[in-house]
């Protein structure tokens, strides 16, 4: 006569870390060349006295850095974390969200991937606030994670990349209140021709007035173009799920967390990148980070 | 029985109209290669707004000729001819063509803008446009010459006059449309029979798409027979009167940097020449490529794809571009830092279709490969600005990343 059989072990308890909130990305746009420092034939463009496009995907607003007017609040930050046990972790809440390096969407005009699917890279994600710093670099290729992006193989570049370009008004509309974005447009016009008469009559920057200018033409355009993508672009998400293996790290002060993470087994992050808005050059994100617990305390 | 000579003169006009609509695809975009980019280069916050629309609008002028390149040839196949990429080199005199108008490679002048205004003329341009001309470009007359519209009626008369089961004997898995050539992967919403940046290529099978075709062509181009602002002649008017307007405010306004006239034969630094073999290089391969795509025999549809995906997106917006734009900030001779440079263009002999399929994937990967080794040695070369190697670094990044994906579509190993 045989022992019985061990119980299974239980599935480690998770950390499970949600986050939103909007980010800034300052990038030309196709058909303009990846490199296009300005803007020409897409739909961007950095307008007078503004820096150069950098590409770089900020999640927190980057330092010495004026964001245009009518921005929505720059910055995505922690609205709940919660173990799988119920329990909520307060400590985290509000932490900012970051990537580290210079994160950027790359495509490379199709070379890389069809657009919709591109991965970020590099992918190293930090969450700190609360007296936690909590850290993951995810490499497009973990068995040479300092290979360039442009060799990486297609099947890598994908799995870590976006899964399309989806038509999803709904999502966007209950994670940011847009439903209207030809509304959003058109109010936006007003604003800005309001700010360009006041600059007018108190005599204000004339740099300032030409992009205010360049702004209004781009908004106008859209208004007569409903269905052109400097208003369709808002309604599109694009999704991401992967596992973290890079580099981990957990700084804690105390025992915020309930217990201790794992840093070495792969943790999970899915989110998605949506309402981009071509004049403010932002982009709401929306996800969540997955961390499995090495040991738990009450 | 079908009138065999007129059909060998409908096959002769489309083939000159595809010549033409290459040849002023080239024009425009050494115009709007030369324009300034930075304050620093001698030009105020509010010039550069102005040249910015100038440019995405002279650009979008120039998709839309590669639009109509497309379209002449869909209709070149429709009725069992070959495609038509030919071209020759400039300068051409003003009696090349019956439009008498010189094809020349000049940077952005208000005369260069009054000689795109001809081309696009109308034969009879609304009273509005004609005061507007007379106003900014008076030496531009109406009426002087043959029209490219008027070369279009007469393919359409002709059109008419052959309709019948034995002109249209192309192959109609032969014509090529908008999503084919651009297939934007977005989900939920269809793209199907809408421009995509700006270009609608459709496909010609019969007399009413073939007419429909053409309609597209002058309506985009000429304005005709409704005048829109949006044609590339009421474009080229406004770009007109708005330069002269900002050069009659500040006279010493000049938009463009100082780029050679016809840069064929004048770029005498040997390192500016090398960047201009490199642009001829991926030029050249994206018109190998082109031929092939438009003129394929029986590749798979993937391998189809593998052509596509390299001769549009990326070869035309990672090397092509970025080289043009390089090349006008670098000077043409060694012993002077002006005048600079431009691209050529230069159309050599051996660009013609290359008939045995996989040899002709092997050639075009050669090519790939060595644009990559080329770009990567003068991404080093401390003659080059830092700004220019940078351009540099990234197109032989993605030249490199072209053969490694076309290799592997095609099946061919990269060879060593």
């Amino acid at each position: 006569m045989t022992a019985p059989s061990p119980p299974p072990p239980a599935d480690p308890i998770l950390l499970v870390i949600a986050f939103s909130g909007w980010a800034l990305l300052r990038l030309p746009t196709d058909p303009d060349p990846t490199d296009e420092p300005r803007g020409v034939s897409g739909y961007t463009f950095a307008f007078a006295g503004e820096p150069d496009f950098d590409r770089i995907l900020y999640l927190q607003p980057p330092a010495n850095f004026t964001p245009r007017s009518q921005s929505p609040p720059l910055g995505v930050t922690v609205a709940s974390a919660v173990r799988t046990d119920g329990k909520e972790v307060p400590a985290l809440a509000g932490a900012a969200v970051n990537l580290l390096g210079e994160p950027m969407l790359e495509n490379r005009n199709w070379n890389l991937t069809l657009p919709g699917f591109e991965p970020i890279v590099p992918f190293h994600l930090q969450i700190t606030g609360g007296g936690v710093t909590i850290e993951r670099d995810a490499p497009l290729n973990p068995q040479d994670p300092d290979q360039p992006v442009w060799q990486t193989p297609q099947e890598l570049l994908l799995a870590q990349g976006a899964r399309g370009m989806e038509f999803e008004p709904a999502t966007i509309g209950e994670a940011t209140g847009i439903w209207d974005s030809l509304k959003v447009v058109t109010e936006r016009l007003r604003a800005l021709q309001r700010e360009l008469e006041h600059l007018k009559a108190h005599k204000g920057d004339p740099t300032a007035i030409v992009a205010l200018e360049g702004r209004i033409a781009e908004l106008e355009f859209a208004v007569a173009n409903p269905t052109d993508r400097r208003v369709m672009a808002r309604y599109f998400v694009e999704r991401f799920g992967f596992p973290m293996t890079g580099q981990a790290s957990v700084a804690v002060d105390g025992n915020p967390l309930g217990g201790t993470l794992d840093t070495t087994s792969p943790w999970a992050v899915s989110f998605w990148l949506g309402a981009w808005d071509p004049d403010v050059l932002c982009l709401f994100m929306k996800g969540a980070l997955e961390v499995p617990y090495l040991t738990v305390s009450d | 029985m079908m009138n065999v000579h007129q059909r060998v003169r409908l096959a002769e006009l489309l083939s000159e109209a595809a010549e033409l609509e290459h040849g002023l695809m080239c024009q425009y975009l050494y115009a709007a290669f030369s324009l300034k980019r930075e304050p620093e280069e001698g030009v105020t916050w509010a010039q550069l707004e102005l040249m910015r629309r100038w440019e995405a609008s002279i650009m979008l002028v120039a998709r839309q000729e590669m639009e109509h390149l497309g379209l002449v040839n869909n209709m070149l196949t429709a009725i069992g001819e070959a495609p038509y990429f030919v071209r020759p080199n400039f300068p051409l005199g003003p009696r090349h063509y019956q439009i008498d108008i010189p094809f020349k490679l000049e940077r952005l002048t208000l005369d260069a803008v009054g000689r795109f205004i001809e081309f696009e003329m109308p034969r009879r341009p609304d009273p509005g446009s004609e005061a507007r001309m007379e106003a900014t470009v008076p030496a531009v007359k109406p009426g002087r010459f043959q029209t490219i519209g008027e070369l279009y009626e007469e393919v359409v008369s002709l059109f008419e006059q052959l309709d019948s089961p034995e002109l249209w004997i192309g192959p109609p898995g032969a014509q090529f449309i908008t999503t084919e050539v651009i297939p934007v992967p977005i989900r939920g919403v269809s793209l199907a029979g809408k421009a995509i940046y700006d270009i609608n290529l459709v496909a010609v099978t019969d007399l009413a798409s073939a007419k429909q075709a053409i309609a597209q062509i002058l309506e985009e181009g000429e304005g005709i027979p409704i005048p829109t602002p949006t044609s590339h002649f009421a474009r080229f008017l406004t770009i007109a009167e708005e330069l002269a307007t900002a050069q009659h405010e500040d006279p010493s306004f000049d938009p463009a940097r100082p780029v050679v006239e016809n840069p064929r034969g004048r770029i005498t630094s040997p390192a500016t020449r090398e960047v201009a073999e490199l642009f001829e290089l991926a030029y050249g391969t994206t018109i190998l490529m082109l031929m092939r795509y438009f003129a394929h025999t029986d590749e798979t549809q993937a391998q189809l794809a593998a052509l596509q995906q390299t001769a549009f997106f990326p070869l035309m917006t990672t090397a092509i571009r970025p080289l043009g734009e390089v090349l006008t900030l670098l000077p043409a001779r060694a012993d002077a830092p002006t005048p600079t440079a431009g691209p050529t263009f230069d159309f050599t002999r051996n660009l013609t279709f290359h008939p045995h399929r996989r040899a002709a994937w092997h050639v075009m990967l050669l090519q790939l490969q060595q644009l990559a080794a080329d770009a990567l040695r003068l991404s080093t070369e401390p003659v080059y600005p830092e700004p220019v190697r940078e351009r540099l670094e990234l197109v032989y990044e993605n030249a490199a990343r072209m053969a490694l994906n076309f290799s592997g579509a095609m099946g061919i190993p990269v060879p060593t």
